[in-house]
């Protein structure tokens, strides 16, 4: 069924929405949120979290696409859960190793006295990604978004972990360079 | 918090379009899926959702039901609508510990009763941050959401609500025009726009209002139907204003912790329900959106009708 047709479902509050939703998405989010909490269990807990969720957001939301709808519901879900419990740079999955890659570039020499905003953040990431190939971004949000590992990356887009690794440095660097520029860092 | 787990946190909203590009590479994707799964699953969760039980009168986020959907082998869904006037029977049906989570607030009502809608007028960061989404008179609401919208003329003067009619005609009836109606709402939720950048496009503050027919002969009983259960404990029975107020505070299985307040008029019989939606808010913010918030009747009379719906669950988490 088509993601119109599923919106639509949501709005007219028919059950079979979530049923659609589970046999189109269902795998789909759960793995973005096994990929962060590496615990199926809580995974699926987040998955059923999104259908509530999204049952409540349409109406009134009415989303075109409702992969990246879902997606960053799910993803939101999944980092609250360890957040909620102080979890984030703990944990199985690959969120300790992402946050690891990330700090190396960005806390190194952090400035208590110069604390980002979320807000500005996203604005600067939002930046970066529009100036990026698209191969370095798929690979950034494949790492930073999706929470793959560099193995798979890899092995899906074909470069070598090597290269994947140093696709990745650089973006880190650019995005750094960029918020120094902006002296948002 | 350090600036790299601001990043994971704040790439959350980023363009559907990246997003796709990188799921389609990573084969991250929809199910091409032409037919109903065939496996057996038992999907568990909860939902706010209109029951639309042929009840004379409906409107968006009145109600709230806990459903149980199990996608059998032969492909077809099953939904079970739950109304059971016995709250013991639903944790065979959610598997949850209900018993351990219920709580029942009781409120004496007369079985008349009348449309009330209100007005908030103090949410935090209303006039910077917050965008509304709200539904204004039940008239517009049910038009608008295609409701099945009965309600029986008794006299001549009495409005006849005609579902087909336009949201304009039936807020006339209402001697209501759609300025003065986008200040009157049934329900309000409103978000937060640095959590709708963090990926959280959710309300963040919801308000409801039972007008008082809604409460005849029921009972709000507030459940957290996690699987692991959940406590539900009452903080506070006291009044604010000329409200009774009942102040309820819920840990969920994750630790996090959802504050709820009721006020219940006990002369003009409607019910607030605020809390703060997936968000944290200390009881004062939500006593102080109450004390703001203008509840007014609309003049129209509903029937006293016979509920099929025996409860009102005021609170729901799937996990």
């Amino acid at each position: 069924m088509d993601d119109a047709k599923i919106v639509e479902l949501y709005w007219s509050r028919s059950e079979q929405a979530i049923a659609e939703t589970e046999s189109k998405y269902g795998k789909y989010c759960r793995t973005i949120s096994n990929n962060i909490l590496a615990d199926t269990s809580d995974a699926e807990e987040c998955v059923n979290d999104t259908y509530l969720k999204a049952w409540n957001s349409m109406p009134t939301h009415r989303p075109s696409r409702l992969a990246p709808y879902l997606g960053k519901l799910t993803r939101w879900l999944s980092l609250n859960r360890l957040r909620d419990n102080d979890c984030l740079k703990r944990g199985n999955g690959e969120l300790p190793l992402v946050l690891d890659e990330l700090a190396e570039t960005l806390d190194s020499g952090f400035d208590t006295e110069k604390e980002l905003e979320i807000k500005e953040l996203n604005r600067e990431i939002r930046r970066l990604l529009d100036d990026l190939k698209k191969e370095e971004r798929d690979v950034f949000l494949g790492r930073y978004w999706y929470m793959a590992s560099i193995a798979e990356i890899a092995e899906k887009s074909g470069y070598t972990e090597s290269k994947v690794k140093t696709m990745l440095h650089r973006t880190r660097r650019k995005l750094l360079k960029q918020l120094q520029e902006e002296g948002l860092c | 918090m350090l600036n790299s787990e601001k990043t994971i946190l704040a790439m959350n909203d980023i363009d559907d379009n990246y997003l796709e590009s990188a799921g389609e590479m990573l084969g991250y994707k929809a199910e091409d899926v032409t037919s109903q799964p065939n496996k057996k699953r038992l999907i568990t969760f909860a939902l706010a959702a209109v029951l639309i039980l042929g009840l004379s009168a409906a409107a968006y986020a009145i109600y709230r039901a806990a459903m149980y959907m199990r996608i059998p082998e032969e492909g077809t869904t099953e939904y079970h609508v739950l109304y059971n006037a016995d709250p013991s029977a639903l944790p065979e049906m959610l598997h949850v510990n209900f018993d351990r989570t219920k709580i029942v607030l009781r409120f004496d009502v007369p079985a008349d009763g009348y449309f009330p809608v209100m007005r908030a007028n103090d949410l935090p960061g209303a006039e910077e941050n917050w965008e509304k989404t709200s539904f204004y008179s039940m008239l517009y609401v049910a038009q608008r959401f295609g409701l099945p919208w009965e309600m029986k003329q008794r006299k001549p003067d009495e409005v006849n609500i005609d579902p087909k009619q336009e949201p304009d005609e039936l807020l006339k009836e209402a001697g209501m025009d759609a300025e003065t109606a986008d200040n009157w709402f049934t329900g309000y939720e409103y978000r937060d726009r640095d959590r709708d950048i963090a990926g959280d496009n959710m309300d963040i503050i919801r308000i409801e209002l039972y007008g008082g027919y809604k409460l005849h002969g029921q009972e709000v009983i507030l459940g957290a139907f996690s699987p692991d259960g959940a406590e539900v404990k009452i903080v506070q029975q006291s009044t604010l204003g000329e409200y009774q107020m009942v102040e309820v505070q819920m840990l969920q299985a994750s630790g996090a912790i959802d504050n709820h307040i009721f006020l219940f008029h006990p002369e003009k019989y409607y019910l607030l329900h605020i809390c703060g939606n997936n968000a944290f808010y200390d009881f004062s913010v939500l006593e102080r959106i109450g004390q703001n918030t203008e509840v007014v009747e609309t003049g129209l009379r509903a029937d006293s009708y016979e509920e099929k719906v025996n409860f009102i669950l005021a609170d729901l988490a799937a996990g």
